[in-house]
């Protein structure tokens, strides 16, 4: 039993609020990523949660047990950081076997385990080798052995990718993925890349300012933000203004959008509506359904997959929309007129004012 | 990226002066040194004799002068590590409010001439000086301690006066040791006596190298606290040395004695930098 459980921390520097009274709850063997953009407070929290900043209020517990005062050696947690950290003067060996040596392992037994930890991660055979004689994807791999090894009760990990090169980056998470799934450890994981975020939790805790925005699995966060600040945090969202007018939203100009989400909502209240770029489908001729909206393409560009519009929407708005290179739309060019078609439960709406 | 050629025009002007005012003459100083002092008559230069440097290990005065010389320089490097290496840490790893209050503490005895302070602490330490008055008042001692002109007075004068080179560079060298590798220590299990011992000590190796060469260096080399709280008896290296050029005029043996002391040296630090290395990982 290795749930974590963070019960309205807070962390205060002086009068500066860090980490504002959050509490979550983590289930044995979960993935949790905690997503946000830089001063959001989720590595204060994670390092809270390893022992190398104090809580200024609230409690931490890991599997029941109080670790809030514990001192770092005491808390049985592995923390993998984004510069490595790896010990430079010893081998990659030597590395890993650090936390087994401090937990009293010895001999054959840890030679065993250090070598286990190290194939886990690819790296059979590099055990001689200094940390300095490695690339930055293997330094990371020894990072993880070195975490892993000792068999904590909870990963975390602080931003580990953000130093690597995209395709590096790309391999490291399907590695991580594979290697939580093998070993069902409790995981934390720091990030403000929303993809990596997505693709490797179970469950993602979106922050902004110290406070939880929304915690939830990763296509409940992309598909039905809490938030505006979700909203327009997660994926690449045009964000257009307008009131709430017959089930519909009105953004003014004779504009009206077809949104399942506006019934929620008063008649005349004004609204934001969220729109992903990849919601959208462009066209020649408008739909019979009355879900389309007629544009102009202002600007075109080509990026393999994928090819971006900027369309222009009456007088006062501009959305960017994506779509891929080998489907429809593919071949529009600069002034031609389009249609927009959004599927009305693909429109967002969250009502002006709330949140960011 | 500059070239070769602008590098060498940049470093022309020190190359020169190191050249003209220390590598000549102190290559002129090797034959010097094989060559024979009569009294009366001045150095000899009909016949070549290994007899000088001979002397310095045969010579028991001159024997004892040079280990006294090493050991000293050795205690006083411990001295000043010992003592230099808490204040270094306090100073990086402290309440940054402190850092430069303290750091001005530590480079405050620098702005005081070198005879001054060694004067203060003759004020201090002789028999009838501030420290032995102030313990036979409490009455904690009948007769004054003998704290000058022997080892006692050499290693308090000569730490105090090189424990700041000490300090700024262990300083330096604490700066560079990343606050996550600790870090990762102690998550893995270590305590903070551990973590200091398993990765902080070991990562400021190149620190204590290098405030210890440094340290060494200018103790076994120094003139004028040795002379002072030395006295004409207690002798070291470099008291003899001047006592050989200027006293006895016997320049052949003062330069066997000077080469004797640099290559010393140059061999110490080689083989005590490389020891240090191999514990650091570093080699």
């Amino acid at each position: 039993m290795s749930n974590l459980s963070l019960r309205q921390l807070v962390k205060r520097y002086g009068a500066v609020s860090v980490v504002k009274n959050v509490s979550l709850e983590i289930a044995e063997g979960e993935f949790v990523s905690l997503l946000g953009p830089s001063g959001c407070g989720k590595t204060t929290i994670l390092r809270m949660v390893a022992g190398l900043v104090e809580p200024s209020d609230g409690a931490i517990t890991i599997g029941g047990r109080d670790i809030t005062r514990l001192p770092p050696n005491k808390r049985n947690v592995g923390l993998v950081f984004q510069s490595y950290a790896l010990f430079p003067h010893m081998t990659v060996f030597e590395n890993v076997a650090f936390g087994l040596r401090r937990k009293g392992e010895s001999g054959d037994a840890l030679a065993a385990r250090v070598n286990e930890a190290l194939s886990m991660v690819r790296l059979d055979g590099y055990g001689e080798r200094y940390p300095r004689q490695l690339s930055g994807g293997q330094q990371q791999r020894v990072a993880m052995a070195r975490a892993i090894a000792p068999r904590p009760s909870v990963l975390l990990f602080d931003e580990p990718l953000s130093n690597l090169d995209a395709k590096l980056r790309d391999e490291m998470q399907i590695e991580l993925k594979r290697l939580q799934r093998e070993l069902r450890i409790t995981t934390l994981f720091v990030t403000h890349d929303q993809a990596e975020a997505l693709s490797l939790s179970d469950r993602v805790c979106v922050m902004h300012d110290g406070v939880i925005q929304q915690f939830a699995a990763p296509e409940e966060i992309y598909h039905r933000p809490a938030t505006a600040f979700v909203a327009s945090f997660i994926g690449k969202p045009n964000r257009l203004a307008g009131t709430v007018k017959d089930g519909a939203v009105d953004l003014g100009d004779g504009l009206v959008l077809q949104s399942t989400g506006a019934a929620a909502f008063g008649e005349g209240t004004p609204v934001d509506i969220f729109i992903r770029q990849e919601a959208v489908t462009l066209s020649a001729t408008a739909g019979d359904d009355g879900t389309s909206v007629a544009g102009t393409v202002v600007l075109r560009s080509f990026s393999g997959a994928q090819v971006q519009y900027v369309v222009r929407l009456g007088a006062r708005f501009e959305v960017v929309v994506e779509v891929a290179s080998a489907g429809e739309g593919a071949n529009l060019a600069q002034g031609d007129e389009v249609f927009l078609t959004i599927r009305p439960q693909d429109i967002i709406v969250i009502e002006s004012g709330a949140g960011a | 990226m500059t070239s070769l050629r602008t590098g060498f025009l940049l470093l022309s002007p020190l190359l020169f002066v190191l050249l003209a005012a220390f590598v000549v003459p102190l290559l002129l100083l090797v034959p010097t040194s094989f060559q024979e002092y009569r009294p009366g008559q001045g150095i000899a230069t009909d016949a070549w004799t290994a007899q000088n440097y001979a002397r310095i290990v045969a010579d028991e005065f001159y024997r004892e002068v040079v280990l006294r010389t090493i050991g000293l320089g050795a205690a006083v490097t411990l001295c000043c590590l010992v003592l230099g290496y808490p204040v270094a840490y306090l100073i990086v790893r402290g309440d940054p409010r402190w850092r430069l209050p303290l750091t001005l503490l530590v480079i405050f005895p620098l702005m005081l001439n070198l005879v001054v302070r060694s004067f203060g602490w003759i004020v201090l330490l002789t028999n009838r000086g501030v420290v032995n008055n102030l313990l036979i008042d409490l009455g904690l001692i009948e007769r004054p301690l003998r704290l000058m002109f022997n080892l006692t007075g050499l290693m308090i004068g000569l730490t105090h006066i090189y424990l700041p080179f000490m300090v700024l560079m262990l300083v330096a060298a604490l700066q560079n040791v990343p606050r996550d590798v600790e870090a990762a220590a102690a998550t893995l299990g270590s305590s903070r006596l551990h973590v200091f011992r398993a990765v902080t000590l070991p990562l400021t190796a190149p620190g204590i190298i290098a405030g210890s060469i440094l340290v060494f260096v200018l103790t076994i080399s120094a003139l004028v606290t040795p002379r002072m709280l030395g006295g004409p008896t207690y002798q070291v290296m470099a008291t003899l040395i001047y006592d050989e050029y200027m006293q006895l005029l016997d320049w052949p043996s003062g330069s066997a004695l000077s080469f004797a002391l640099a290559i010393s040296t140059i061999l110490i630090i080689w083989i005590s930098s490389r020891m240090t290395k191999r514990w650091a990982g570093l080699a």
